[in-house]
């Protein structure tokens, strides 16, 4: 098994012991009940929102909480004197928030039901986001000292990342959403549900292929640098 | 097994280097002593060693190898047992070393084995954060030879124990430099360095002030008196050169005509050592 599976296997074990399944589970069965007892047929954004919102609180929340108690632990200390890469350590966080996204995105769904659903669309929209927001996920906790502080920066991070939301209920319209990363994870995520043009999808795939890794080098560079202290390359 | 030539380190943001131009070298089965307060240098010197610095000026060869050319597979051949304990809380113990041992290209050890070592194998399965500080500062140190390392470092391995398991963790350090391991021991207990250590290096300011066997230091800044206690209407004190001891007619007087309480060699202490060659005094370090 490669030093990358192997992280892999013991991430999926450190998210089990530490809730994380538990509350993502409880947050998908609630949105499921929701649909349960609604007619979704014609709540397609409904659906999209919801299901979005779930890769955008894994892969940052969850990241951050889970890179916190590491911290706290002080286990990134030993971690950087074992063989594990960086790289390794990152891909190993952003594989396990997909999957456990992927899941409990796919619950949603199918509790929902949508009338039109591409499942290639929506693996790739899980994928994307996720993958994204657990990178800036390592970024942002490696600013801080503790979860309050944490508690802090999220209204930083999660306002802008709202903002696309305007255009997608149809409140304001602007291209300049299509700045924000939020707009591209949208606009896959729509695609599984419902028709998209498709300089949309060609947009959205290229920004946030090209964001993730950006992000990816920041926090490799963040996690170097600011939780284990180390200038290696 | 390690060599160090003119290393020297400045942090980025800092005007002056914090490693000033030292050179040792640690033989192979050698356990030697990194000595100083907090803030000499001795932490960025073994971060340097254990590659989580790189950009240092000099050369730093371990293993026969230059240590900027190694790979991630240089954590393959090093230990280190780090001062604080770093465990997941959640884990049980086993299961913290099984998945630190995982990472490892390395065979790891029988690790129930690791744990009876240091008195742990009732806890085994505990979860460590149920663990008091001893029994966590203990994993830490096993945590080091799960993967059989030829070179451990070790940070004040005997910190936060009692003096039962202090005595344990010692002994396995000796046992570890009878099976030829080599070891760079960081501490601020000179009893420690003294017992464990073949060479010991006082580091202050970022350079090395002294070096050698602890005995030949001792030796080198102690007196060669030897005084003698004896009870003459009541306990006396009196100090005899060394030089020539056999032929001094007052000692020999003395130990003929006098109940002799005690007699000892006036060497001196590790602790004045220290303070003799950095001009720290104990109560300034960081104990």
């Amino acid at each position: 098994m490669t030093t990358l599976l192997k992280a892999i296997k013991w991430d999926a074990c450190l998210i089990y012991k530490y809730g994380i399944v538990a509350v993502a589970f409880a947050i998908a069965l609630i949105y499921s009940l929701i649909f349960l007892f609604i007619d979704t047929e014609g709540y397609e954004k409904i659906i999209v929102a919801l299901v979005f919102s779930d890769p955008v609180m894994y892969g940052f929340l969850f990241t951050a909480v889970m890179v916190l108690f590491e911290k706290d632990a002080n286990t990134h200390q030993v971690l950087a004197v074992t063989p594990l890469k960086t790289s390794e350590y990152l891909l190993s966080k952003a594989i396990v928030f997909c999957v456990l996204a992927l899941v409990m995105g796919f619950v949603i769904v199918l509790a929902a039901w949508p009338v039109y659903f591409n499942f290639l669309w929506f693996l790739l929209a899980v994928v994307l986001s996720a993958a994204l927001f657990v990178f800036v996920g390592v970024v942002g906790v490696s600013y801080v000292k503790s979860f309050n502080e944490f508690i802090l920066i999220i209204p930083l991070v999660l306002a802008p990342v709202c903002l696309p939301f305007l255009s997608f209920f149809y409140l304001v319209e602007s291209w300049l959403f299509y700045l924000i990363p939020t707009q591209a994870c949208l606009l896959l995520f729509e695609a599984s549900v419902s028709k998209v043009e498709n300089w949309q999808l060609i947009y959205a795939m290229i920004y946030l292929g090209t964001l993730n890794f950006l992000v990816y080098r920041w926090a490799y560079n963040s996690y170097n640098k600011r939780i284990i202290k180390t200038d290696r390359l | 097994m390690i060599t160090v030539q003119n290393l020297h380190y400045c942090y980025p943001n800092q005007k002056s280097d914090t490693i000033k131009d030292i050179s040792f070298t640690i033989e192979k089965g050698e356990i030697y002593g990194f000595l100083g307060p907090s803030g000499a240098g001795k932490s960025t010197t073994q971060k340097i060693l254990i590659r989580l610095l790189s950009g240092f000026g000099g050369n730093v060869s371990v293993l026969g190898k230059d240590l900027k050319s190694w790979s991630t597979d240089f954590y393959n051949h090093i230990g280190v047992g780090f001062e604080l304990p770093n465990h997941y809380a959640k884990l049980t113990g086993l299961e913290n070393l099984q998945l630190f041992a995982s990472f490892y290209d390395k065979p790891s050890r029988n690790l129930m084995e690791l744990f009876a070592m240091v008195g742990l194998q009732a806890a085994a399965n505990q979860k460590t954060e149920a663990y008091s500080k001893g029994m966590k500062m203990r994993l830490n140190f096993i945590r080091a030879l799960i993967h059989n390392p030829d070179i451990l470092f070790f940070d004040e391995p005997t910190s936060g124990l009692d003096p039962v398991n202090a005595r344990i963790i010692k002994d396995i350090i000796l046992d570890l430099k009878r099976q030829g391991k080599t070891i760079f021991l960081t501490t601020h207990n000179m009893h420690d360095a003294d017992e464990l250590c073949d060479r010991v290096a006082f580091i202050t300011d970022g350079q090395i002030q002294a070096e050698g066997a602890p005995k030949n230091l001792k030796m080198k800044y102690g007196k060669p008196l030897l005084r003698v206690e004896y009870q003459n209407q009541g306990l006396i004190s009196s100090d005899f050169d060394l030089e020539h001891l056999g032929q001094n007619n007052e000692f020999l007087k003395l130990i003929r005509t006098h109940p002799i309480v005690s007699m000892h060699s006036k060497e001196a202490t590790l602790d004045e050592v220290f303070i003799k060659t950095t001009g720290v005094k104990l109560n300034a370090i960081d104990l």
